[in-house]
């Protein structure tokens, strides 16, 4: 008598092929035409998908970014300032707010919002870095010197 | 105010009507401003997939002054799309054949280039003189801040301004001035 069954359970080791085209196949359940169904078109769609899965984690956060930018910088223009003026005084106050929460703030607090668009317009009239009201930078030299 | 009604602010969607004076100004200037307004990026509340943008009606659009040499130089390509069907229009040409084409061309090649940028163009105005239709007109409720001031040309002094205006020195009685 020949035992056969250690051979074959040798031969079965790993994932079983059927379920591991499942596994793609639930993946292009959506797709359309034969990369829906036939595996060996339905894997190399799914690997795209996945790839630009993985770089677009990364440029989701960035388009938010941009839009959040965007939408603070459209407040802080109503009320006389911009965006770049308020990111440099909201670090020199320690204000910790991130630009989520200040275009949150932006849409669904505007008082509070133009609060800190007054804070950073009088931040900036102190510094005077716009204006020729302000402090005269060190190692100029003016007519009144000579 | 109720504790629900602190944050209520329905005039946030209202579609907001704005006047814009092109008189003595840069057209390529003023339309990025005008684009801001066209898509919408003026407000807090955008998004790419929000229709958030107002409309704009821009008067004197016949007066628009471009910069430097740009009259003369500025081209304007055509092409039928047969042979031979490439035309070249010079800036004064085209403004000459029709005074409110440079500024929506203008703008038209500033917005984005996607589906939205023919429903944007359409919240556009654009008049030659201030002679605006009243259906339009009576939409407007505010008005856009031109670009730069309008310049007072030296014929629209009064003399008596003029001779009163303080000399650094005489020209010399045979001196010709060009």
């Amino acid at each position: 008598m020949v035992i056969t069954s250690p051979t074959l359970l040798a031969r079965s080791r790993g994932a079983d092929k059927y379920w591991k085209q499942r596994r793609i196949l639930r993946l292009s359940a959506h797709y359309y035409g034969r990369r829906q169904n036939c595996y060996s078109i339905a894997i190399r769609s799914v690997r795209r998908a996945l790839q630009y899965s993985t770089l677009h984690r990364r440029l989701n956060k960035l388009m938010y970014k941009t839009l959040w930018e965007g939408r603070i910088n459209a407040s802080c223009q109503e009320l006389g300032t911009t965006y770049n003026d308020m990111y440099a005084t909201m670090d020199q106050a320690g204000i910790a707010l991130d630009r989520k929460i200040l275009q949150n703030l932006a849409i669904w607090e505007p008082r509070s919002f133009r609060a800190l668009a007054l804070l950073t317009k009088a931040k900036q009239e102190e510094e005077g870095l716009n204006s020729l009201d302000g402090p005269v930078p060190a190692g100029v030299v003016t007519r009144g010197m000579l | 105010m109720s504790a629900v009604g602190r944050v209520q602010q329905w005039a946030t969607f209202g579609r907001m009507w704005y006047l814009f004076d092109a008189k003595w100004q840069n057209p390529f200037h003023s339309a990025d401003k005008i684009k801001d307004i066209l898509t919408g990026t003026h407000k807090p509340i955008y998004h790419d997939l929000n229709d958030c943008g107002d409309h704009v009606v821009v008067i004197n659009s016949s007066e628009i002054a471009l910069p430097g040499v740009e009259w003369e130089k500025r081209v304007y390509f055509h092409h039928t799309g047969y042979a031979k069907g490439a035309s070249w229009t010079l800036a004064w040409q085209l403004h000459h054949k029709d005074p409110t084409m440079i500024l929506r061309k203008t703008v038209y090649s500033k917005l984005s280039k996607n589906l939205l940028r023919r429903g944007r163009m359409e919240k556009l105005h654009i008049f030659p003189d201030d002679k605006i239709p009243d259906s339009i007109l009576e939409n407007v409720s505010a008005q856009l801040r031109q670009m730069r001031p309008i310049p007072k040309r030296l014929d629209h002094y009064t003399r008596e301004e003029v001779e009163k205006f303080p000399k650094v020195f005489d020209w010399p009685k045979d001196y010709i001035i060009k």
